[in-house]
């Protein structure tokens, strides 16, 4: 718990300091945070629950499209729309699981994928609210304390505060009661009814928790694009590579999904600078390397590693 | 561990943002991997073929102009990065992107970085509309592409009295290039006195249309009015044989307008129309020059991805021998003022109808004849004449 708090303050205090130290890659920076943010939240649901999520994306574009719209024809503040992004995609979250939390195995994986797909098709097509297939603008903000949002640095430090809240959040569950309901429910349901715990409202809180996370995220990431279009958005593309980024940093860890996005979002851009048309290639390869030899992700396998280790200490005397 | 890393990512970065002497750097953001490719690398070419004549011809006032092409991987976030390099590089102005995801982004934050863009390749009109006075694009956009269209039918029915030209049907995707033409479509039918019989978007991915083909047959369209992608057209176009669609005018944009089209479909090819910004028998001075070197470059049939790549490049070198590189000040206002013709076009950006930093471009109209892409309209710009009305297809 302290070790975890402390690596908190680290984020933090580097997180703080880096856009004094690097002005001119604050783009990159947010990148990494938001998908650090979005797949430590996919990971309470897909990780610590082992329900996986191929539709995170629609999170993402709930909460893009609800700061978008609030600003350009309610003239809602972001964070008022942020937060009702949040309490809406706890809402839709609670109904989906209710459909689709009586499955089991990956017949929940692919009703996520259908669900993205109806918001996706919900926002091509009402276009009286959505702007339709050309998307929405954010043309204006309201600037609280003289901040200009639109400012990459203002941007930064939202998308930093996010990634910590999610981290902290994800700390306190892990020691907390709700935390072992959820690790319970992922080894074996049956088990963990036997034991006096629901798995179906386990599965559901985690869900609720973890789509209204993702949402607000989203609402940031709304802002940084200022243009949104609804078929990136509502990508299966993102919703694939949110859970992949929690996936290779290591699923069921509090670091795994932020070790991931730095890695997969660091590697993408550095290859990207570097490889020129080779760079998805080479991004590749790096995903296969990390698959077939760190198969519980980066921090999942060290994490591995460090006990094996200390048994072995233990077992030797 | 994470400072590592991020100082490694600095060092990457500021290694390639090295300075030139006595250059002058324009900053590319060009799909390059990723979805877009395909169409990032015909920008590419185009974009070359203008780099050599311009620095043949005496470069930027004696100064060599150099290209830096940034891939952004066909994503919104690594564009926003690769413009975030160029904006403190000091680069004089960004050239970018293809996809409208991409390039409607990129637009925003260079306003507000104040770096004069040009837009490569998206002709969503949102991008110029409201548009912002750091944003230029010399080509076309949907309502200028869409009015052609409906300028080329009131062209055919004022040319040939004897067929009727009253109804049209329309056919979509529903991404955001496709959904824009249609709706401005719909406007202009009403407009115009065109009656839209058939109305129809379909979901990208889509790959069996008889029934809404079959549907259009019976309320029997004068005109078809199609905006697809690549397989979409060819798919279409196939199945409008099969069912035996007939209408005296067929036009189908964008996938149409690719070389590969003919080859795919064969003979029913024939008589499609399709508009573009430029093709190869255009009547402006040195298209068919163009075309040679572009064919040269690209070692193959290019098409007017090339063109609109090399047009780019033509007017930023232009407004850049006027400007002064080191201020983007001076290079928006040179921008602004902007007047050539080139053998893609003619190019001003005069603000009108709610558009700014938008080149009224006189957009094509290419009809396949004979498994050609041969000019047809407007008039004044044609090869040849259009072949009027299309056959039905029991008759070919």
């Amino acid at each position: 718990m302290i070790k975890h708090l402390i690596g908190l303050g680290v984020l933090l205090a580097v997180g703080i300091a880096y856009p004094a130290i690097f002005p001119n890659n604050l783009t990159i920076a947010i990148s990494v945070l938001l998908f650090a943010g979005w797949a430590t939240s996919w990971d309470l649901l897909g990780g610590w629950n082992g329900q996986v999520s191929l539709g995170h994306a629609s999170f993402v574009g709930l909460g893009a499209y609800f700061v978008a719209i609030g600003q350009s024809q309610f003239g809602l503040a972001p964070w008022w729309t942020m937060a009702m992004a949040a309490a809406f995609a706890a809402v839709l979250g609670y109904f989906w699981g209710q459909l689709t939390f009586s499955l089991r195995g990956p017949y929940f994986s692919l009703s996520t994928i259908a669900v993205a797909e109806i918001l996706r098709l919900v926002a091509i097509n009402e276009e009286w609210l959505t702007g339709g297939a050309t998307g929405v603008f954010i043309a204006t903000l309201p600037e609280p304390f003289g901040i200009d949002l639109f400012s990459r640095t203002a941007q930064f430090y939202m998308a930093l505060a996010f990634a910590a809240m999610v981290i902290a959040i994800v700390i306190a569950i892990s020691r907390g009661r709700f935390g072992y309901q959820l690790r319970a429910v992922r080894e074996d349901e049956d088990s963990a009814m036997a034991s006096g715990i629901d798995p179906t409202a386990t599965k559901l809180k985690a869900f609720m928790l973890s789509a209204a996370l993702t949402s607000i995220g989203g609402g940031i990431y709304g802002i940084v694009l200022a243009f949104i279009e609804p078929h990136v958005i509502f990508a299966l593309l993102l919703s694939v590579q949110i859970a992949l980024t929690a996936i290779i940093g290591g699923r069921g860890t509090i670091w795994g999904p932020a070790v991931g996005a730095l890695v997969l979002v660091g590697a993408g851009e550095m290859f990207r600078t570097t490889f020129a048309e080779a760079n998805m290639l080479i991004y590749g390869i790096l995903i296969l390397v990390v698959v077939l030899f760190l198969p519980r992700g980066i921090v999942g396998e060290l994490a591995r590693r460090h006990i094996r280790r200390l048994y072995a200490k233990r077992a030797q005397g | 561990m994470r400072i590592a890393i991020a100082a490694a990512l600095a060092a990457t970065l500021s290694v390639i943002g090295a300075p030139a002497q006595a250059q002058v750097e324009v900053g590319v953001i060009n799909s390059l991997s990723g979805n877009f490719a395909a169409f990032g690398e015909r920008y590419r070419t185009g974009l070359q073929v203008a780099l050599d004549e311009i620095n043949a011809n005496g470069g930027i006032n004696g100064q060599q102009l150099t290209l830096t092409i940034q891939d952004d991987r066909s994503e919104a976030k690594s564009a926003l990065a690769a413009a975030e390099s160029f904006a403190s590089k000091g680069v004089p102005l960004v050239i970018g992107s293809y996809a409208s995801s991409i390039t409607g982004p990129l637009a925003q934050f260079l306003t507000r970085q104040k770096v004069p863009m040009i837009v490569l390749g998206s002709a969503d009109d949102s991008i110029t509309k409201p548009g912002s006075p750091w944003v230029f694009r010399a080509k076309h956009n949907s309502t200028i592409v869409a009015k052609t269209y409906f300028d080329y039918f009131d062209h055919l029915k004022n040319t040939k009295k004897d067929v009727p030209l009253e109804t049209v049907a329309m056919l979509y995707g529903n991404g955001a290039w496709p959904t824009s033409l249609a709706k401005e479509g719909k406007r202009l039918a009403s407009e115009r006195g065109y009656k839209v019989v058939g109305d129809q978007a379909y979901d990208q991915g889509v790959t069996d249309f008889r029934p809404i083909l079959n549907r259009f047959r019976g309320a029997n369209p004068d005109i078809l009015y199609i905006v697809s992608y690549a397989e979409d057209g060819v798919a279409i176009t196939r199945q409008m044989r099969e069912v035996g669609l007939n209408a005296k005018v067929i036009a189908i944009d964008t996938s149409a307008a690719l070389p590969s089209f003919v080859q795919q479909v064969g003979g029913s090819a024939n008589y499609v129309a399709t508009a573009v910004s430029w093709s190869q028998d255009v009547k402006y001075p040195g298209a068919q020059e163009l075309y040679e070197r572009l064919k040269a470059k690209a070692g193959g049939e290019p098409s007017f991805y090339e063109a609109e790549g090399y047009l780019a490049l033509m007017v930023a070198a232009d407004a850049l021998r006027r400007a002064d590189p080191k201020s983007r000040d001076s290079v928006r206002e040179a921008l602004a003022a902007t007047d050539i013709t080139t053998p893609v076009t003619t190019v001003n950006f005069k603000s009108a109808d709610g558009f700014q930093g938008q080149n009224p471009i006189r957009s094509l109209i290419l009809q396949i004849q004979d498994g050609k892409h041969v000019t047809v309209f407007p008039d004044d710009l044609a090869a040849n004449p259009p072949q009027h009305p299309t056959p039905e297809w029991s008759a070919r």
